[in-house]
């Protein structure tokens, strides 16, 4: 039978690679036995599997119904449907249409993700050296948190990412909040109660508030100015002794550390300078009982 | 790996059955029986790996589709040769679901009396692996690489292509045919043992 069957496979000269013994063993069936055995190397496999399983040679009545259909469905007009999609196999349309769809979203999905990690450790590992540069002049601002004051700026975050390697969040939360309720107030509503409690608190009352904030964002844009070697050798200065006790700590720690020093210090309330500076902090920490923190 | 003989083979008619698919989308019934005779072949090795026995009645459904949506169709030969091994497959698909089977390979004497051939001369007889037995052997691969391997090797389609059909990711089928490959070329490496080899040729001189 085996023999038969192979008579009909058609005639393929050169694929015929095996070694000479394996095949009739093989006809056998399956009988594995010791010893040496020719391997098969991979092109010589691949036809000598095409060479059993194509039968060249076509069935003629097949081939006739086959080609009678074809008829058929030229005669009614079935050959004008519209190609779908699984219809189209032109190599370019599958290559701009299937793959960098999916490319290109797992590479964007990848860089907000690495984006997001770098700006997330930005905010954490705050540099010490930074932190009292804050002191010299209340903030060192990055460009980014105050070239545009009053637009879009309300927002905690408007500063981009990279104002945070400059200066502590909470005193451009401070800043934010003071944008905000002057932006507010030109509107004609009342501040957002939490916001100015807080920005009052950090003042020493409501009515300095305004003092305050126009002071803050004064320093903010001055800061803004200064060039960055400028602020990095201020922060070798010496410090103020609010910083020693608030600044220090809150500048080894994460940001959540630093704002409960300097938001007891704000509590301290109306100091200029540095009690300016460690006071912005005021607006992250939330209330807190006035001078904790202080030394 | 997907460079074998068989594609060799097939992408040397692309050309002239990406002419013929042409002419037949514009109604040539001749060409069409052209296109039939470059690709039925290896479709119906193709699914005779899938459904064993009934793989002419498979292909006979499935030539009707192709036939219907002759139309639809865009693209060349080796394109002409996925979109047809997709509509087979399905076919294939369709018909083990009504079986609830598994595909079962088997000998398939009725076809070896029914298709006409070249003659063989009897070296190449006597080197040539059996249907029966490649069938065996594929039909005894997990499915995935069954499938991949008769895509790759008996259709010739290339990796992307036969990932298409498959409707998988073309690393996949890449491993599955490797895999599927390497599995059978150790079982073909060791029933090649020359103390086996005797008895059989023996046995069929």
């Amino acid at each position: 039978m085996g023999e038969r069957r192979s008579d009909d496979d058609g005639g393929r000269t050169g694929r015929r690679r095996v070694h000479p013994g394996s095949t009739p063993a093989a006809r056998s069936g399956p009988g594995p036995a010791p010893g040496g055995g020719a391997a098969v190397d991979d092109a010589g496999l691949e036809a000598l599997l095409a060479a059993a399983l194509i039968r060249e040679g076509v069935d003629a009545g097949a081939e006739q119904r086959a080609v009678a259909a074809f008829l058929a469905a030229r005669d009614t007009g079935a050959h004008g449907g519209r190609t779908r999609r699984r219809d189209d196999w032109r190599a370019r349309r599958r290559r701009l249409g299937g793959v960098p769809l999916k490319t290109t979203l797992s590479v964007l999905a990848a860089g907000f993700t690495l984006s997001g990690v770098a700006v997330a450790g930005i905010g954490a590992t705050d540099p010490s050296p930074d932190r009292p540069a804050r002191d010299t002049g209340n903030t060192h601002a990055s460009p980014g948190a105050t070239t545009p004051p009053a637009p879009g700026s309300a927002a905690p975050n408007a500063g981009s990412g990279r104002a945070e390697t400059g200066r502590p969040a909470s005193s451009r939360d401070t800043e934010a909040e003071c944008r905000t309720l002057g932006r507010a107030g030109e509107r004609g509503g009342a501040p957002a109660s939490a916001a100015g409690k807080r920005l009052a608190e950090a003042a020493g009352g409501p009515a300095r508030v305004e003092a305050y904030c126009a002071e803050l964002l004064e320093t903010a844009r001055r800061e803004a100015e200064r060039p960055a070697q400028d602020t990095a050798r201020q922060s070798g200065s010496p410090a103020s002794p609010g910083r020693q006790g608030t600044g220090r700590p809150g500048g080894t720690g994460n940001g959540s550390s630093g704002d409960a020093g300097r938001e007891a210090n704000g509590g301290q309330g109306g100091a200029p300078g540095g009690g300016q500076g460690n006071g912005s902090g005021g607006g992250a920490g939330g209330p807190a009982e006035p001078g904790t923190g202080n030394p | 790996m997907g460079h074998g003989g068989e594609s060799r083979r097939t992408q040397a008619y692309d050309g002239e059955l990406g002419a013929a698919v042409a002419r037949a989308q514009k109604g040539d019934e001749s060409a069409f029986a052209t296109a039939y005779r470059l690709v039925h072949p290896g479709l119906l090795g193709y699914v005779r790996g899938l459904v064993g026995d009934d793989a002419e009645d498979v292909m006979s459904d499935a030539w009707l589709e192709i036939a219907r949506d002759l139309g639809r169709f865009r693209g060349d030969g080796a394109g002409f040769r996925g979109w047809t091994a997709t509509i087979a497959r399905h076919r294939a698909l369709d018909h083990l679901r009504r079986q609830r089977a598994r595909p079962r390979p088997s000998a398939l004497e009725q076809d070896v009396l029914d298709l006409p051939g070249p003659q063989n001369t009897h070296d190449q007889a006597m080197e040539a692996l059996s249907t029966e037995y490649a069938l065996e052997l594929v039909g005894g691969l997990p499915r995935d690489q069954a499938e991949a391997v008769l895509l790759r090797v008996v259709v010739g389609l290339d990796g992307p292509a036969a990932a298409r059909v498959l409707g998988k990711r073309p690393g996949a089928v890449r491993t599955a045919a490797y895999r599927g490959l390497k599995r059978l070329a150790r079982q073909l490496g060791v029933d090649g043992v020359t103390d086996e080899a005797p008895k059989t040729l023996g046995g069929s001189a």
